[in-house]
């Protein structure tokens, strides 16, 4: 069986700044309003499936963006039994009496770990004093504290490190991952920037599955690009209830073949269909060869994929039908 | 207040000649251990204090028994006995399949300058060679030195993801068990057992170390020197 960390909610790429490196390419001028009906629907399923922990992660986007609308939900995620989380760029800091009670309302309604992005690409946006007073508001709430710092060649984990204090950063745990080229990033970041090697595209991420849910409704079995891929998507929560989602995934073969062996067990047969020179020598992670892989038409076809996906959409479509009956 | 973890000094595992199994072998430490109720999917039993690699004979014994408990131990190190790039891999790969998952290099700053870039290398190789997840706690007082930035990015360079902890040094204050204040119902507390068999109950503040002395294991066991403990916290 699959096991999720956590029900993540992208319901919006609207975010105040618009980084380079960004994957889902959010910005200023991205406007989707948060269905909130439909998530509390999505949050009530998800509390029926029995290999999700109960975490909602809230990303985006800028989720603060959003706070009555975050508020809500947590609020009706809280009573069936879920913590909750968010990923913010920090900009709230700014405004510390403000942020100290936004954060108090959420954690009324179980939120237990922020997570803050900063890094270089943030950085040219936000400026370090207000990650600082974010880190200051975050530390009086006892939440845990995560900052998670995207690296490259250029930007390593110490030039974000060393705009801050040891005093600032106490006991923050701070999480560097190299940048994987997608989204934005493809466009506006160099190449020779990213960390790549031959072993890149080795190993799997089934111990690393978040259940998330896009602004479009479509739901992916993780939040590091498998939720962008529609050949990776297990249906979409405007067509089938969450908790069938969750539970036609588990019989999609194709799905957990990805998952379970990774995307490397698949270049056997890119290179039987004679498409051997779209695999790189070199990959950043597995992340990236999965995006790249499964969103390539001619692969996808040569691997014909949509065929071994068919009971899997066709079982998603019946529950459409279902649906629209209610 | 809530056991957090017990972390033990790797000296409380080193036979001597006074004591030739190490005075938690004699004492049956670990069968004590399994009354505390520590949570066994969390890494709650640690090796250390500073350096678990010191002895390593007396490291795989003290792995091997935290095991049997169904613990997960993760071991301390300065990152001063990975000069030996094959030695240092082999041994991981050891540890790995005796059950280790994580190890925790922890440098202050004199240990830091001292640390050769390719001990951290030769480190970060054998984590990755046995699947052990590595992390990083720098302590440090006013800033990132040089060195501290130095080893991130030596591990930078050879792991994809890194996770650092940065800890701000703050003094340690000891006191005895009776002047201890009762604590919130879910503070938590560290058990730290000596070398000595001096047992000590930490508590972090946001300004210093709080340490209760509950008592030496070698003339009392584990267990009841926290009975009195647990019930005045």
């Amino acid at each position: 069986m699959l096991r999720y960390h956590s029900l993540v909610l992208i319901p919006s790429d609207h975010c105040n700044i618009s980084c380079r490196h960004c994957a889902p390419e959010c910005g200023p001028a991205v406007r989707h309003p948060w269905d909130v009906p439909l998530l509390e629907r999505c949050i009530t399923e998800a509390a029926r499936i029995p290999n999700l922990r109960k975490n909602i992660h809230f990303a985006g986007g800028e989720p603060f963006l959003y706070f009555p609308q975050m508020l809500a939900l947590a609020r009706h995620a809280h009573p069936l039994g879920f913590t909750s989380s968010i990923v913010t760029n920090g900009f709230w800091g700014v405004n510390q009496p403000r942020a100290a009670a936004m954060l108090e309302s959420l954690i009324a309604h179980g939120l237990r770990r922020v997570e803050l992005s900063v890094d270089h690409f943030h950085l040219e946006f936000l400026p370090a004093e207000t990650i600082r007073q974010a880190l200051a508001v975050l530390k009086r709430t006892g939440l845990f504290i995560c900052m998670r710092v995207v690296t490259t060649r250029k930007h390593q984990i110490d030039e974000t490190l060393r705009l801050f204090t040891p005093d600032d950063l106490d006991q923050v745990e701070v999480n560097a991952s190299g940048l994987i080229p997608t989204g934005r990033a493809i466009r506006e970041v160099d190449h020779d920037e990213y960390y790549v090697s031959p072993e890149g595209a080795l190993g799997a991420c089934a111990n690393f599955l978040n259940l998330t849910i896009r602004p479009d409704g479509n739901v992916g079995p993780c939040c590091a690009g498998a939720e962008n891929t529609p050949s990776l998507s297990l249906g979409n929560v405007h067509a089938s209830p969450l908790d069938r989602i969750a539970q036609n995934a588990e019989h999609n073969s194709f799905l957990n073949q990805v998952l379970q062996q990774g995307p490397s067990s698949f270049f056997d047969r890119v290179r039987q269909a004679g498409l051997g020179h779209k695999i790189r020598n070199e990959y950043t992670s597995i992340c990236q060869a999965c995006s790249e892989l499964f969103r390539d038409p001619e692969l996808l076809h040569a691997l014909q994929l949509q065929d071994t996906n068919r009971d899997t959409y066709r079982a998603n479509r019946n529950d459409l039908v279902n649906i629209s009956a209610v | 207040m809530l056991w957090s973890g017990v972390l033990f000094d790797i000296d409380c595992f080193t036979p001597d000649p006074a004591q030739p199994d190490g005075f938690c072998d004699r004492f049956s430490l670990f069968s004590e251990l399994a009354q505390l109720s520590l949570p066994p999917w969390s890494f709650s039993a640690e090796i250390g204090i500073r350096e678990a690699f010191a002895h390593p004979p007396a490291l795989s014994a003290a792995v091997a028994e935290f095991r049997k408990l169904l613990l997960v131990p993760r071991l301390y190190t300065t990152g001063a006995h990975f000069t030996h790039r094959q030695t240092t891999v082999e041994r991981l790969e050891q540890l790995a399949d005796q059950g280790v998952q994580q190890i925790v290099l922890r440098v202050n700053e004199p240990e830091a300058a001292a640390l050769a870039s390719d001990s951290v290398r030769h480190l970060v190789e054998g984590c990755h060679a046995g699947g052990i997840d590595l992390r990083l706690h720098l302590e440090l007082s006013d800033s990132f030195t040089e060195d501290a930035c130095r080893i991130a990015r030596t591990i930078e360079d050879r792991q994809f993801t890194v996770t650092v902890v940065p800890v701000r040094l703050r003094p340690t204050r000891s006191l005895p068990l009776a002047d201890a204040i009762p604590l919130e119902p879910k503070e938590r507390v560290h058990i730290i057992v000596h070398a000595t068999g001096d047992v000590r109950l930490q508590m972090r503040t946001p300004n210093d170390i709080v340490e209760l002395t509950a008592g030496n294991a070698r003339n009392c066991p584990l267990h009841q020197l926290l009975a009195p403990a647990y019930a005045r916290l």
